[in-house]
């Protein structure tokens, strides 16, 4: 009985770890996570989503 | 990502591919001068906050015409043959329709209904999720509301290293409005360096406090093009994007640092302190200490804001000697540059905020706090009066150090 608690105590930590920093981690042959954010020049909205059927490179990038 | 651009703007232009950038910058006008210089013609989008969540850059992903995830880091001269002019098999329909869990439900950009949700279900996940959005899509206007979102998220969930880094931006977004309020910035850094305590391993959160802290050893370049890109556009014809805030300091790589052949002798510019002080607050100061804490022996970036008060209707007069700072370092204390001088501004009269940066190195003895004396000389005029006067403000800059 302790031993089984001590692994629900562990298990419950992992996921609580996990869930706080759910870093950036696309999978191939898993489809991308939508997302919606400002278009730089303008500031208006633009999703992944709006460009189903269409080949799309993204590129996370940074000018520095 | 140069290279993908020249290769892939012919397939852009046919229609065949479709490029979109994020970009992971405190600055948006940044990144658009970026984009300009490098004929980017593709959409770029702003993520400040990182609510992508990438934990380093730059990250390539081809996503095939289905949205499923058919490469990272596509090799640019096997991208025609593997990705672009191959066909792909859709997959069943709900893998497709795959939505991220925070944008399930509602839309992500409906701030009244974020607001709902979160004072219902009273999560950090709720309430960091009403902060993205109006830091994305309220305006700088709703930036306290932002700020209130993600302090509501931290006060449920202490560790929640993405909402302190997020408000953290919001933080210095506000110290570069008009709407700012005192120790802004520092008040950024301490968040930024609270979520890099979080999550070490964050490069994003990272890079935002090295932007602003010491001099790496080997500095790095993050914005020493913007100069050469300025040039390079002017020398086109087009007018480059204007920036709001100017790179400087540790943001750009040269010239490097030299405690040693940086401590020649500069006479102060007020010696025996005669200079009449600033007691009607003409100017108002910040300063702010990159990173917050250091330990003996290493070096913070201090970062000194002066701007003319608004409630005394207060501006700089340009058509005088110039702002000067003096940093007097407690013995053994290294500060570089010891005097600086503000560039004036363009017409007679300014209101815009100036800033300083030097670095102090901490001698490795010390402990405690440590107390830095510095002053500033200008000339300021209240604009009820007219009266102009040149005059001197006390400034104390408090190093934190842990042993």
């Amino acid at each position: 009985m302790r031993n089984l608690n001590l692994l629900t105590l562990t298990c419950g930590c992992l996921c609580s770890v996990a869930a706080a920093h759910a870093a950036y981690s696309p999978r191939v042959g898993e489809p991308h996570p939508d997302f919606t954010l400002p278009n730089i020049a303008d500031r208006t909205p633009v999703s992944l989503s709006q460009f189903h059927g269409k080949k799309v490179l993204l590129i996370h990038f940074a000018s520095w | 990502m140069p290279a993908w651009n020249t290769k892939l703007q012919k397939y852009v232009r046919e229609g065949k591919l479709v490029v979109i950038g994020i970009a992971q910058e405190q600055h948006p006008d940044r990144a658009r001068l970026f984009a300009q210089w490098r004929r980017l013609d593709w959409p770029i989008l702003h993520d400040p906050i990182n609510v992508m969540q990438v934990t380093g850059v730059p990250i390539e992903v081809a996503i095939d015409e289905h949205g499923i995830v058919r490469s990272l880091r596509p090799k640019l001269e096997t991208f025609e043959e593997e990705f672009l002019n191959k066909t792909f098999e859709a997959r069943a329909a709900e893998r497709v329709e795959g939505v991220p869990p925070s944008n399930r439900g509602h839309d992500a950009r409906d701030t009244g209904a974020l607001r709902r949700h979160a004072e219902q279900t009273r999560s950090s996940d709720a309430w960091r999720e009403l902060g993205d959005a109006l830091v994305l899509w309220a305006g700088p206007e709703k930036i306290d509301d932002a700020i209130d979102a993600y302090a509501q998220a931290i006060k449920i969930k202490p560790d929640d290293g993405n909402s302190h880094f997020r408000l953290g931006v919001c933080y210095r977004m506000r110290y570069d409005s008009p709407q700012q309020k005192p120790a802004d910035f520092q008040t950024a850094v301490d968040c930024w360096t609270k979520a890099r305590q979080i999550e070490p391993n964050q490069y994003i959160w990272r890079r935002r406090i090295e932007q602003y802290g010491p001099r790496l050893t080997k500095p790095y370049p993050f914005y020493d093009w913007v100069e050469t890109a300025a040039k390079e556009i002017k020398a086109r014809g087009e007018e480059p994007v204007a920036l709001k805030v100017l790179p400087t300091g540790s943001e750009i790589a040269g010239p490097e640092r030299n405690f040693e052949a940086g401590q020649r002798s500069v006479e102060p510019p007020d010696p025996n302190g005669r200079i009449a002080r600033d007691a009607q607050n003409l100017i108002l100061t910040e300063v702010t200490v990159v990173p917050p804490q250091v330990k003996p022996g290493e070096t913070v970036r201090v970062h000194v804001t002066l701007r003319p008060n608004e409630s005394r209707k207060a501006h700089w007069n340009n058509e005088a000697e110039p702002l000067k700072l003096w940093i007097k370092p407690p013995a053994g204390w290294k500060v570089q540059p010891q005097l600086l001088v503000a560039p004036q501004g363009e017409k007679p009269q300014t209101l815009e905020p100036r800033r300083f940066e030097f670095e102090v190195r901490i001698p490795s003895d010390a402990d405690g706090t440590g107390k830095l004396t510095a002053y500033a000389l200008y000339y300021a005029c209240e604009n009820v009066s007219g009266t102009c006067q040149f005059l001197r403000q006390d400034i104390a800059v408090t190093v934190k150090i842990n042993q």
